[in-house]
């Protein structure tokens, strides 16, 4: 040390009674955002794609209203609004993927669509209180759950405009034929058909992701964002 | 660069650990459902839970199986696998040497003996972490005995919500009483005239409770008639509001002595503090030894049967009794009462009373015609006045 004095900065406010409440309420959002950081990456991405597809639901219900009120939408246009909105959410989940370098997290386009359709499920308990509710596990979820896995993996294939448009179609065109068929009043066999297709076509899309993205390295060499 | 055998091998262990990996992802989220919805079936058996809001939660949990299939793996995932088998390696140096490299051909060379020895072998044990086997013991434990106390509450196993056990009726509060061999009388019926023990019983029913299911069995078993009628076990005036005195209840099919309609108490009317005899007269006379003997000692049967001998034993008469006796206290205001002394002349007076004759007590009139009467008494008056 120097001759030079050294001069300690005045002492703060002591502890307790004398400190404002504006600087402990600073000093509490510093620890909450610093716990919040130490938090694993793909926790704290998996909590806000859940809230992200959660705020979708209303959104989507009220674009709906808006756009029946003034359009006649044919059973094919009016499932794009709700395709439109989980389509942005996969490149949401695109963008987080590149910007750590982690190509499984485009997985999370799905964990947003899963909210979206358990609060749509939710609303549907609420409203019709009874066992039938449990046929949309079936019949509603794997079609959100499966368009996710859908722009999902288009998105992160070599050619992700081509895959992610023919992505949309494609899951745009599912939407609406369960649309048609129930509200057509289907037959026990074609529920059971519509559930059947549902469960092989998550299994496979599932099945398909996990391997893209788990032994993508290592069946073709490199990473395909 | 790696040859064909060494990919098709590569291709074959990326399917099974695909589906290992699903088929461990489903066990552990049906493990974490069948947890969740046992403690929520629980909560609905103990009443914390409707059943709106039990489905609502149970959608809610059930709506979670795509992100159990669909949740990121990290592109590690397969090395770390694959390392797991080859340990010096090999396959994944072939992977990684460039192509048209010196060593590539070495490298391809040894890769394929690899995969063809690797090929022959066994599929590795599926390990289950430490984690896994707490979730699934767990689970397993949180289903059995939710069974298990369902069983044991309302009679089988039962899946899905549970509605709130159901307080049983006169039967169950029969049946406690039953059990409580060593309680004491006293404590019995926390309602009862200068009986505060009883109130402080955590084990007994409530007081309003109890009120209310003997009230019920009132109604059930026409305790109490009404004033005006002559007999029969019939309900009439004996809810009346206060200021009335209640007549005599009957039991069962015994009649209670009436006498022009008027009021009247079973018991000597000179002393409001003592009776209760005469109500448990008539159908309790295949019992009266107990309560001969309790009212001869003089204990007090103010609070039931307890101060008798044989009263500390659970028996289910003696809270029948007790029940009858206390309501029919009330409705008769007193009038008729278990007092602390009951002689055996007033005894024997108020089952005299109780079994007197009907005849006797309404004092029939010979029927007459009221204009008849009226021109009789007009003539002996006109005759008294011509005399």
């Amino acid at each position: 040390m120097s001759g030079r004095e050294f001069r300690r900065p005045a002492p703060g406010p002591a502890r307790g009674p004398g400190r404002t409440v504006l600087a402990r309420l600073r000093t509490a959002g510093f620890k909450a955002l610093a716990w919040v950081r130490s938090l694993p990456t793909l926790l704290l991405l998996s909590a806000a794609a859940l809230a992200s597809g959660a705020a979708l639901y209303p959104l989507a219900a009220v674009l709906n209203r808006l756009l029946a009120a003034r359009l006649t939408l044919g059973p094919f246009l009016s499932v794009l609004p709700e395709e439109a909105l989980k389509f942005g959410l996969a490149l949401a989940a695109l963008a987080a993927a590149r910007r750590f370098k982690d190509p499984s997290l485009c997985l999370l386009a799905v964990a947003g669509a899963t909210a979206f359709g358990a609060l749509e499920n939710l609303a549907y308990a609420l409203s019709f209180p009874d066992s039938a509710v449990y046929l949309r596990l079936g019949w509603a979820l794997p079609l959100h759950a499966n368009a996710g896995a859908l722009f999902a993996l288009a998105l992160s294939s070599r050619r992700p405009v081509a895959a992610g448009l023919g992505a949309f179609v494609l899951s745009a065109a599912i939407h609406a034929a369960f649309n048609a068929l129930a509200s057509a009043y289907p037959s026990a066999p074609v529920l059971a058909g519509g559930l059947l297709f549902n469960f092989i076509a998550c299994a496979g899309l599932a099945a398909a992701a996990y391997t893209r993205f788990a032994w993508g390295g290592v069946l073709h060499g490199s990473s395909r964002l | 660069m790696i040859g064909p055998g060494a990919s098709s091998y590569l291709r074959r262990l990326a399917a099974s650990a695909t589906r290992r990996a699903l088929m461990r992802r489903l066990a552990v989220w049906f493990a974490a459902v069948l947890l969740a919805s046992s403690l929520l079936s629980a909560a609905g058996f103990l009443s914390l839970l409707s059943e709106t809001g039990y489905r609502a939660l149970l959608v809610l949990l059930l709506s979670t199986f795509p992100l159990a299939l669909f949740f990121p793996p990290g592109d590690r995932a397969g090395i770390r696998e694959l390392r797991a088998l080859d340990r010096a390696a090999t396959l994944e140096s072939a992977l990684a040497a460039p192509e048209g490299g010196a060593s590539e051909p070495l490298l391809r060379a040894r890769g394929e003996s690899l995969a063809r020895e690797l090929g022959t072998a066994k599929s590795p044990r599926l390990v289950v972490s430490q984690g896994e086997r707490a979730l699934f013991a767990t689970a397993a434990t949180a289903f059995i005995a939710l069974q298990a106390l369902l069983i044991l509450t309302t009679g089988g196993p039962a899946l899905g919500y549970v509605a709130p056990a159901v307080r049983a009726g006169r039967e169950e509060e029969g049946e406690l009483a039953f059990a409580r061999r060593n309680a004491s009388e006293e404590t019995a019926f926390e309602d009862f005239p200068g009986d505060e023990a009883a109130e402080s019983d955590p084990a007994m029913p409530g007081i309003a409770e109890r009120r209310g299911s003997e009230a019920d069995f009132e109604k059930l078993h026409g305790l109490t008639r009404a004033e005006e009628t002559g007999g029969g076990s019939e309900r009439g005036d004996d809810y009346a509001p206060p200021g009335q005195t209640g007549s005599p209840g009957s039991l069962g099919a015994a009649e209670a002595p009436q006498g022009d309609g008027a009021r009247r108490s079973v018991r000597p009317a000179e002393d409001p503090s003592r009776g209760g005899e005469a109500d448990g007269g008539g159908s309790e006379s295949g019992d009266k030894a107990p309560s001969e003997e309790t009212r001869e000692d003089g204990r007090s049967p103010g609070s039931g049967w307890s101060a008798s001998p044989g009263a500390s034993a659970g028996d289910a008469m003696k809270d029948y009794r007790a029940a009858f006796e206390k309501v029919y206290s009330e409705r008769t205001r007193g009038a008729v009462a278990a007092g602390s002394e009951l002689s055996r002349t007033d005894l024997e007076t108020a089952l005299d009373r109780y079994f007197e004759s009907f005849s006797l007590r309404i004092g029939m009139q010979p029927a007459e015609d009221p204009f008849a009467a009226g021109l009789r008494a007009a003539w002996a008056r006109l005759r008294e006045g011509l005399r």
